[in-house]
Order: structure tokens, then C-alpha cells, then sequence
């Protein structure tokens, strides 16, 4: 993806002075205008922003930090940044990749804070998806997906952040790669190894 | 195409990864290896089950929550920020103040307020030997005047310098200050 590449950002702090009044240019991207409004001082269109990624941030952070708690101050933190940063974004880009980059950044970070630790993933952690109308089909659903945050808590941190940005947000190697800042080939790679254990994993479950 | 040709491709278009290379290749070969098909099948269904296990749904209400909390922290950073800047730009401001009233008290013939520190400099007689004799050793300066002529320096000179110095700083400041707050 070309949205990292180093090339020169028109950021907000010159957009913002010289845009004013200005039509949609197409220099800007799809998220210009909620950015202009965050730094205006907007609260309601931050809490549009959250609304939007504070999910995705969250469920990455279950998986990758293994609890709900440290998953909450993740989500803090890496919002807090992005508030922080938002001044330095290229205007010309959609949010997501950046956003996504940052949180990733922010969870390896986190784990290598406490490398000595294992993830800790209690299974009261771990929250099935919508049970829907069967309850054996809930317990089953729950039980799988208990399954696959064990055996997701066992795998090395690139791969478990490349699988969880796959199926969290349904991302392509491409996409992952861009906010990991690694080519599309070592995403596969790591992607297919993860699937490999994932897969045993659930069949020697079975 | 042989079992093992097609299983990176299998796996590919379980990804749903563009392109989807030699595809009719593989469909042929699909419509004829039922180890394949079986291979396919199951790939999906890993991945379905994967897609239902992996993402977590976060508590009722929790951005709401979220971007409440960390506007709140935002706020409070900006807010120490700008007292932080204020601070500085006091201090700066009175610092050169301070220096640009001890230079123009200093300089001004009339008060001689420096007088006293001359003389006790001069009192040391060390530092000015040394200094005098490391003068009279570059032999390649020209006369080297007795006094150096201070009192002509004007005050309001000083003044002026340091007052614009300052000017200077509180703009810079102020300038920082605005583009912060937008």
C-alpha cells in the first residue's frame, strides 16, 4: 500500500489555514473533514472517530494482551495518541491504515513491556459472538471460540497480530502490511503459519 | 495440475486474495479431485469458524465511554501544556528584562553601577596579568587601546536590543500557542 510512503504530507496544520472555506479539494481524503473538526475542537466527531475504530482496537487488544481490562487501557492509550498525532496526519489518506498502525504499534509495544509474561487469557475473557436463537448453538460457539483464544494466546506476536487483523477487521495481507510496516509476502507467510497451528490446534481439540 | 500445485491456491482463494491466479486451472481440477473439494471445504469452514471466534464484542456503551475519557485526558494535557508555555514565556520575558535593565544600569556613564565590580576585579590582579600578558604576546595586533571606550555603548541601544529580543520571544511563543490551541 502506498499510504506509508515517505512522500510529502500536506498536514493539517497548513490544510487547515489554507482550506478554510474551501471546497472538498481532491487532495483531501475521506476523513478530512471529521479531522478538521477533532482539531477544531469537536468533541462530538472524536466521539464519531471512537465510535468507528474503538471496537476494532479493543478486540485486537483482548487478543493480543489476552484481558479486557488491559484491553480498555490500550484502547485509552492508543485513542489518547491519536489525538495527540492527529495534527501530523496526511489529510489525503483514510484514517483507518494510520489509526490501525498506531494501535498495532502501541500493543507490540505493551507486550514487549512484559515479554517475561505469557498472555493471559482467562476464559471468562473471552466473549463469544452473538449466541443467537439456540442455546446449543451458543455453548457451542463459545466453547470454539475458547478453543481458538487458547490456542491464539500460543502463537508467536506476529503472527497472532497479522491473524487477529485478518479476522477482526477481514483485512488483506496487503492492508496488514501496511500497518505493520512488512511486505505482503512475510504477512502470508506469518498468516499461513498461524492458520497452520490454529488449524491443529482445533483439530486435536476436537 | 497436481494436488500439491493446487493447495497454495486453495488457500488463496479461501483468503479471498486478489488475483486469483490460474483460476480456471484450479476449477478444473477442483471438478476433478474430490481430495481437493474435501481440502477446500474444510478450509472454509476453519475459516468461518476463525472469522466467529477471533473478534471480540466490547462492553454496551464502551466508545461511548472511551472517547469521553481520553477527550477528557486530552483536554487536561492541553490545558498543562498551555500554562506550561505561559510559564516559560513569563520567565523568558523576565529574564531578558533583568539583563536588559543590569546592561543599561551597567552602561550608563552616570550611575556607574558597575564601578564596584571593576574595582574588585581589578583588586584581583592575577587574571588581568595573564590576560595582559597573553595580549602583549600576539605581536600582530595592532595597539591595543587602554581602556576599552564601554561608556560609549549606548544604553538605549541595549535597551532596544534586548527589549526586541524579547518582542521577539513572546511572539514566537504566542505564535506556538495559537497553533496549539486550533
Amino acid at each position: 500500500m502506498t499510504a506509508w510512503s515517505g512522500t510529502f504530507s500536506p498536514t493539517l496544520e497548513r490544510l487547515v489555514g489554507e482550506s478554510e472555506g474551501e471546497s472538498e479539494g481532491e487532495s483531501q481524503g475521506p476523513d478530512a473533514a471529521l479531522v478538521r473538526r477533532i482539531l477544531a475542537g469537536d468533541a462530538q466527531a472524536f466521539a464519531t472517530l471512537v465510535a468507528r475504530f474503538g471496537g476494532t482496537v479493543f478486540s485486537v487488544g483482548v487478543r493480543m494482551l489476552g484481558n479486557r481490562a488491559e484491553a480498555e487501557d490500550l484502547s485509552q492509550d492508543v485513542f489518547l495518541k491519536v489525538h495527540q498525532k492527529l495534527r501530523s496526519f496526511d489529510v489525503r489518506l483514510p484514517l483507518a491504515p494510520w489509526i490501525r498502525r498506531i494501535a498495532s504499534n502501541e500493543t507490540l509495544n505493551r507486550l514487549r513491556g512484559r515479554r517475561a509474561d505469557r498472555p493471559r487469557l482467562a476464559p471468562e475473557d473471552v466473549e463469544a459472538p452473538d449466541p443467537g436463537p439456540a442455546a446449543d448453538a451458543a455453548l457451542e460457539a463459545k466453547r470454539r471460540a475458547d478453543r481458538v483464544a487458547c490456542a491464539l494466546a500460543t502463537l508467536p506476536e506476529n503472527q497472532r497480530l497479522v491473524v487477529t487483523l485478518k479476522y477482526v477487521e477481514s483485512l488483506t495481507a496487503e492492508e496488514i502490511g501496511a500497518a505493520l510496516g512488512v511486505p505482503r509476502n512475510t504477512v502470508k507467510t506469518w498468516l499461513f503459519r498461524a492458520k497452520e497451528s490454529l488449524r491443529r490446534a482445533l483439530a486435536d481439540d476436537v | 495440475m497436481t494436488c500439491d500445485d493446487a493447495f497454495p491456491l486453495l488457500l488463496e482463494r479461501v483468503d479471498g486474495e486478489p488475483p486469483d491466479r490460474d483460476r480456471a486451472r484450479l476449477d478444473e481440477h477442483l471438478r476433478v479431485c474430490e481430495v481437493c473439494r474435501a481440502r477446500l471445504a474444510a478450509l472454509r469452514e476453519d475459516e468461518r469458524v476463525l472469522a466467529d471466534a477471533i473478534p471480540v464484542s466490547p462492553p454496551r456503551g464502551f466508545e461511548r465511554s472511551l472517547a469521553a475519557t481520553v477527550w477528557e485526558r486530552a483536554q487536561g494535557i492541553e490545558r498543562q501544556r498551555g500554562l506550561d508555555r505561559r510559564l516559560w514565556t513569563l520567565v523568558a520575558a523576565a529574564s531578558c528584562m533583568a539583563v536588559a535593565v543590569a546592561l543599561a544600569l551597567g552602561f550608563e556613564p552616570a550611575l556607574d553601577a558597575w564601578k564596584p565590580v571593576a574595582r574588585a576585579l581589578d583588586a584581583l590582579p592575577a587574571p588581568a596579568e595573564l590576560v595582559e600578558s597573553l595580549l602583549r604576546g600576539l605581536e600582530s595586533l595592532p595597539v591595543i587601546p587602554e581602556s576599552v571606550p564601554m561608556g560609549r555603548v549606548s544604553t538605549a541601544w541595549l535597551a532596544a536590543g534586548a527589549a526586541a529580543a524579547c518582542a521577539q520571544l513572546l511572539l514566537a511563543r504566542r505564535l506556538l500557542t495559537r497553533r496549539g490551541a486550533r
